[in-house]
């Protein structure tokens, strides 16, 4: 079955526009004749096609539409933007906050940055307290930190020797005071050996306190 | 700033109506300026050559964009989707004024025909040659009168308007060679040397 249509005249216009009537092939002017009457009717068609193609006919300018039409539609469309914004901001804020105005949304942009300003450098200086702070607590002894509990059997790991706590070391034995002043009448002088020996237990004590820290 | 400034001049009208889409009134305007002239254009030979008439659904149709922005396809080419709008609105048009108004020829004045032509001695004879043509356009059908004036008046291709008027290039095809060779029989009493200016 053949599916191309015997009739086919929208093929004309390229034709048309190509070439004149003697300038068509015999196939070409077959087909010409097939649908239009005859040469002369080709070149009347051909004239007018050409015509307004290369513009020689001015349609006439209608010009454009009125300049205030121009204003009318910016401002309409100005008022739809409005109306698509105004729910959701009744929702939030009061109508009084009028959102037109261009030197409000400055404000709440510089107010917005500087909220945002101000976290940034709250959270900084919570940062470097925080690492002062650890600094600090590294300093503790390690028996403080409590270490999570872990079944040695299991794991096989022989506890650490604990280094040996060093003896206090007996304080030096202190210079024996001599004691060169003429007696009391009414006090009866220490004597000599009981003053040597409280001043080393001092001594001692003092070295075993040292010795403890 | 001028360095992220966008340039309404170059963009697409594709790119346009996305941007108009967001909020942007300078996209907007931008797509008015671009086709306004067109489309005041297409509706005045489509009304009866009613300017207030063309004017209002020049008006219309951009409202139409302003409240309904997403009826654009953005697949689409704009100019193709614009001008299926308006010929729909022609059609409402023709429906809502059944009995049609007297042609005006007034806005076809010698003025007009003078800056196409070399002489003025047969500037009468063109004259009336472009009247009787536009009477001649007027009484075809509204489907040949669109096609016509899509084609020789507004440059689109055949696959433009076929996606216009939603039908095939060939019907496309098929309506130009009817409208025109009924309007060549229609105005066989001019010589052909009065309308085609290219063989001189």
């Amino acid at each position: 079955m053949n599916n191309t249509p015997a009739y086919r005249p929208e093929d004309m216009e390229a034709l048309l526009k190509q070439k004149a009537f003697h300038e068509l092939y015999a196939e070409e002017k077959k087909f010409v004749l097939e649908h239009l009457e005859s040469e002369a009717e080709y070149e009347r068609l051909r004239a007018l096609l050409l015509g307004i193609k290369s513009g020689a006919f001015s349609f006439g300018d209608p010009g454009s539409p009125d300049a205030s039409q121009r204003n009318r539609l910016l401002d309409a469309f100005a008022a739809a933007q409005q109306d698509k914004r105004r729910p959701v901001w009744n929702f939030t804020l009061p109508q009084f906050w009028k959102w037109n105005n261009s030197g409000f949304r400055y404000a709440m942009g510089i107010m917005i940055l500087f909220v945002a300003t101000f976290f940034t450098l709250k959270t900084m200086q919570s940062d470097k307290s925080e690492l002062a702070k650890d600094k600090t607590d590294s300093t503790v002894p390690q028996q403080i930190v409590k270490q999570p509990v872990q079944d040695s059997n299991k794991l096989n790991i022989t506890p650490a020797p604990v280094p040996p706590v060093p003896a206090p070391q007996p304080a030096p034995q202190p210079k024996r005071i001599a004691v060169n002043n003429t007696p009391d009448v009414n006090q009866t002088a220490p004597k000599a050996e009981t003053v040597s020996k409280s001043l080393a237990e001092d001594a001692g004590a003092m070295g075993l306190f040292y010795t403890a820290l | 700033m001028g360095f992220f400034r966008k340039d309404y001049t170059t963009s697409s009208d594709e790119t346009l109506m996305r941007l108009l889409a967001e909020g942007d009134q300078r996209a907007f305007a931008a797509l008015y300026d671009r086709h306004r002239q067109a489309l005041f254009r297409y509706f005045h030979r489509m009304l009866w050559k009613d300017r207030e008439k063309a004017e209002d659904c020049v008006q219309d149709f951009f409202m139409k964009i302003i409240r309904q922005p997403a009826a654009f396809d953005p697949k689409r080419r704009f100019v193709t989707w614009m001008y299926s709008v308006a010929h729909n609105m022609c059609k409402n048009e023709y429906r809502s004024n059944e009995i049609r108004k007297p042609v005006t020829m007034d806005e076809f004045t010698a003025d007009n025909l003078v800056q196409h032509e070399p002489g003025a001695d047969k500037q009468l004879d063109r004259k009336k040659f472009m009247e009787e043509l536009l009477e001649q356009l007027d009484a075809f059908d509204e489907n040949q009168k669109t096609t016509f004036l899509l084609r020789y008046e507004e440059n689109l291709s055949i696959k433009e308007i076929s996606e216009v008027l939603s039908c095939s290039e060939g019907t496309v095809k098929s309506r130009l060679f009817y409208t025109l060779r009924k309007l060549s029989e229609r105005l066989k009493h001019f010589a052909p040397e009065t309308f085609n200016m290219e063989e001189r």
